[in-house]
């Protein structure tokens, strides 16, 4: 029930309470007259008529979806369905050079190409809260020269091979990235210890890269989906978690200095605070030596702690966070929650509920909000982990009129498996369904290379990966129905793009409207 | 090497025990070149198959390519192919609606579609035990697709929504994927919406729906390949459980729309674009079909001019003279045709940059090419980029599914893929110049200049 009909209701049950009393008290002590009955209230009749019709279509939405959850459970299995291949999962091999630089080799010889990451803890959330974009610009920076190769050498070294190399922060991790034919393997593994341990950082490419990070600031504001993902991990993980950060404004990108970049350089950059990943068409007796020859001299450096955020504490009320997007052609809805992290007691449970609601057609959310109401081309949910726990995300873009019925229809739909439970069937059903997904993922050893750094960065079990299924599988009904009303028994943070004028009062049905701009900051 | 297959690699034809079934030869270039292996064969009702086993995943790309697209469609009938995209996913005699998702969704694997003017791709890639079934559900829609007033009243809905959200909700996108195609392409066949008329879709009745399904969606219009963890013999037998039965469709000779060359001077527009968030140019240029000689030396040329870091564009636009955030030149971009095509260029202006002056950079650099041709070594680059490119584009399953169909549907066979970067070390640099003084001029080009700003 939407918070409007809770009002409606319990401003009916009052009304009635009241009614009542005086029809009570009337026998006894009032003499009954035709005139003292008071007179219908026209407001409280249209909420309560609003409400009952609100829970009439909600019930029979419901009721639809189940009988086409019990069709589709119904359906005889597809033929010829055999014992599935075994998935491997390769076992990389470890070593450490005297530095401490740990050297991660991922072998597979199907085709004549080696993937190579040197992947350093200095992530946006290294950056200092007021110098937001600094690891970003660092790391930018590292491909446009080194003491031995100018940029343009650097390039025209990486394009003569037909392989190319990358520059990238995600939150956690900054990552060097060299993608070659395997016998220029030498020349990958060399060029990425240059840019690394003896990089320039020339002024002239200072301006360059600041750009590009206003750019990328401007795209991500332009988009409804980006505006949603920043305000999510804002509401979430809150302003003072570096995963909460506002937008980086142009003054603060153009404020970055070099000096800043060196000295975020020097703290960051060094082989106890690094792995380097070799995947690929190699063996790991030469990548090993490939390693030591080219990253044997970088010097050690001191442990850097992880930065933590404080945590967030949950709200007490259903908000409804409104960016004005006035040239928007739909509004985009989304639900976000907190959530377990990865590795965290109900961080399968969440996983599981993310592939029943959003995982694709056939997701809870898509058979409701696309296939039978067609509100939407697509509807999706996703988990994103970090060090200070995850966020859940679930939503999609539908017409500006529409928004209304998709926000309550999304709602019911997050609800339904804490109130509900999921059946033993679809459980199944979900389990395999991850455990199939398994074998998609490991397709090639740039994927297996990224969960194993994920593995590392995130100190999962060395196991994490080859439990895996058997740990999805283990997962219960019960499981499942506490950890859905740990997501949303209470209350949620929505956030909605579109134009505020004509979203405002819709959206007011579902809790506190609170209206941004699309910097995200607050307007009256 | 990925899992060649002996006969294969031997290079000699052989005829397999199912009816019709030729293999053909594979990897007959040197064999340390890299190749996959290919087998081929075509069912009586004109159904054409291909194979490609690879057992380094446990996994099977099932991709089938229908040589029907938005060109196919008719005026006041437009956004039938479209439309097919999302109904094929929706029920067929034995699998009721919303099953095909809910089989796919339930092996763990990926399901989609994609909608171009000349072919419309339906696939999957799950683990490979489910390969039976992704046959038996891609049989099933090809034989008997439900097509009625009330599912196609929801899926209408729901591609309304798409085209809001893809084409009126996202920077640049309404006047890429509606404004220039009108002005670059000049047959009503390529130049209208692969969305089409939302109008039209509103106004067309079910029965106009089923005939062109029954026209187009038919074993004989269709190429069919399996990529992945199988054995080729118990593939074939199960190709031909599920599709033989299937009855042929119309003869259908489908060919490409006839495009006029531009010859009446530049076009210039430039759009204003609420959402934009950076000012960006497209330039486009009229060229041959894919695979043509001069379309392979502009396909070269793109790659010397953009690929990589030290490629001329971004070399002198981004790192030396800082006028663009990025620069891109692609053939069959942004929608790729196999008729006539366009050889479309990309240039994202820096913070500050005109677009007049970014423009300018670029036509004096595409005169320096036509003036005086491009050196030994950026030949020899962009060569060394098409063969890793190649390598690459076999390296998973689902990415080499999608080319052995485009080489089977439009390219002359699949068989053609192995060692095809070849083609291109016949290209020389007096061909490069030449192809860019033929092309690349200022009065075949049309340019959309799109700023931010406009109406909100």
């Amino acid at each position: 029930m939407t918070s409007k009909n809770r009002r409606a209701h319990s401003f009916a049950m009052r009304l009635g309470a009241s009614l009542g009393a005086c029809i009570l008290a009337s026998s006894f002590a009032c003499k009954p007259k035709e005139e003292a009955a008071p007179p219908p209230d026209p407001v409280a009749e249209a909420a309560a008529k609003e409400a009952a019709e609100k829970d009439a279509v909600a019930k029979e939405r419901a009721d639809k979806a189940a009988k086409k959850r019990a069709e589709l459970a119904a359906l005889p299995p597809l033929p010829g369905i055999t014992a599935p291949s075994p998935v491997v999962f390769p076992t990389p091999t470890v070593t450490t050079l005297d530095n401490g630089l740990e050297v991660i080799v991922l072998e597979d010889h199907e085709m004549p190409v080696v993937d190579i990451s040197l992947v350093v803890k200095a992530g946006k959330i290294y950056a200092p809260a007021d110098q937001s974009k600094l690891a970003e610009l660092t790391i930018g920076l590292l491909g446009e020269g080194t003491a031995k190769h100018s940029k343009a050498d650097l390039d025209k070294l990486v394009d003569a091979t037909g392989g190319t190399k990358s520059e990238r922060a995600d939150d956690e991790i900054a990552v060097l990235g060299a993608d070659m034919l395997s016998r220029d393997l030498d020349l990958g593994v060399k060029l990425l210890a240059e840019m690394a341990m003896t990089p320039t950082f020339p002024e002239e490419s200072m301006k360059k890269i600041k750009d590009l990070l206003i750019q990328e600031v401007a795209s991500q504001k332009s988009s409804p989906f980006g505006l949603a993902l920043q305000m999510g991990e804002r509401v979430i993980y809150g302003e003072k978690s570096p995963y909460g950060r506002p937008f980086a404004t142009d003054e603060e990108i153009n404020g970055l200095t070099r000096e800043q970049v060196v000295a975020f350089h020097a703290r960051h950059y060094h082989p106890g605070n690094a792995l380097l990943v070799i995947s690929g068409d190699v063996k790991p007796d030469k990548a090993a030596a490939l390693a030591k020859k080219h990253f044997g001299k970088w010097k050690a450096g001191e442990a850097i702690p992880q930065p933590r955020g404080e945590k967030q504490l949950a709200s007490d009320k259903t908000v409804v966070h409104l960016i004005d997007r006035k040239a928007s052609a739909q509004a985009t809805i989304a639900v976000v929650t907190g959530a377990a992290a990865m590795g965290e007691p109900g961080y399968l449970d969440a996983k599981i509920l993310q592939a029943a609601l959003g995982g694709g057609l056939s997701g809870r959310l898509n058979q409701v909000l696309r296939e039978q109401l067609g509100l939407t081309y697509g509807v999706g949910a996703f988990h994103s982990s970090s060090f200070d726990g995850a966020m859940f995300f679930a939503g999609g873009s539908t017409k500006t009129k529409s928004a209304g019925e998709f926000t309550e229809a999304l709602l019911d739909l997050l609800k339904e498996p804490a109130k509900d439970g999921m059946p033993a069937d679809e459980l199944g059903r979900i389990q395999s369904k991850l455990s199939g997904q398994f074998a998609l993922e490991v397709e090639g050893v740039g994927v297996i290379a990224g969960k194993t750094i994920t593995q590392r960065i995130f100190g999962l079990p060395a196991d994490f990966w080859e439990r895996y299924r058997t740990d999805i599988e283990s997962a219960t009904p019960e499981q499942i129905k506490a950890t859905s009303g740990a997501l949303w028994g209470g209350p949620v943070h929505i956030i909605a793009i579109g134009k505020a004028s004509k979203l405002k009062d819709v959206l007011g049905n579902y809790g506190e409207v609170r209206v941004y701009d699309q910097d995200l900051k607050p307007q009256g | 090497m990925r899992n060649l297959a002996p006969l294969a690699l031997a290079g000699i034809f052989m005829v397999s025990g199912v009816s019709g079934i030729t293999a053909l030869p594979t990897a007959a270039s040197a064999a340390a070149d890299v190749a996959i292996p290919i087998e081929k064969f075509e069912l009586p009702n004109g159904l054409r198959v291909i194979l490609s086993e690879d057992h380094s995943a446990p996994i099977v790309s099932v991709y089938i390519t229908y040589r029907v697209g938005s060109a196919q469609e008719v005026e006041g009938r437009t956004g039938f192919a479209h439309l097919f995209e999302h109904m094929m996913f929706n029920g067929s005699k034995g699998v009721p609606e919303g099953a095909f998702g809910y089989y796919v969704d339930n092996t763990g694997g990926a399901l989609n579609g994609n909608t171009e003017p000349d072919r419309t791709n339906y696939f999957e890639t799950v683990p490979s035990n489910f390969l039976e079934g992704m046959l038996f559900l891609e049989a099933a829609r090809m034989d008997s697709l439900i097509l009625t007033e009330e599912s196609l009243g929801n899926e209408k809905d729901v591609v309304k929504e798409e085209v809001r959200q893809q084409q009126e909700n996202q920077p640049f996108a309404k006047t890429i994927l509606l404004d220039w195609p009108a002005a670059a392409f000049s047959s009503w066949e390529y130049s209208h919406s692969i969305y089409g008329s939302m109008e039209d879709l509103s106004n067309a009745p079910a029965q106009a729906f089923i005939d062109f399904f029954d026209r187009y969606y038919t074993p004989n219009n269709a190429v069919l390949v399996l990529c992945g963890d199988f054995e080729s013999a118990k593939a074939k037998a199960l190709v031909e459980q599920y599709f033989g039965p299937l009855a042929r469709g119309p003869e259908l000779t489908p060919g490409f729309p006839e495009e006029t060359e531009q010859t009446g001077g530049p076009v210039y527009k430039e759009v204003q674009d609420p959402l934009a968030p950076v000012p960006l140019s497209l330039i486009s240029f009229d060229v041959p079909p894919p695979r043509e000689k001069d379309r392979d030396a502009l396909e070269l040329l793109a790659t010397i001019l953009t690929d990589g870091a030290s490629a001329r564009l971004p070399k002198r636009l981004v790192d030396d003279e800082k006028l663009a955030a990025a620069v891109m030149m692609n053939a069959g971009f942004p929608i790729p045709t196999y008729g006539q095509g366009q050889l479309a260029t990309l240039l994202v202006a820096s913070n500050d940059t005109k677009l007049a002056d970014l423009r300018a950079a670029y036509w004096d650099e595409l005169e320096k090419v036509k003036k005086k041709g491009i050196s030994a070594a950026e030949l020899k680059r962009a060569k060394a980029k098409i063969y890793k490119d190649y390598v690459d584009g076999l390296s998973k399953t689902q990415y080499k599914a999608s080319q052995l169909a485009t080489y089977e549907t439009f390219y002359g066979g699949a068989e053609k893929i192995n060692g095809d970067y070849k083609r291109f070390n016949k290209i020389t640099a007096g061909d490069l110049k030449r192809v860019a003084n033929t092309y690349l001029t200022q009065d075949r080009s049309v340019t959309f200049d799109i700023v931010p700003g406009g109406a909100k």
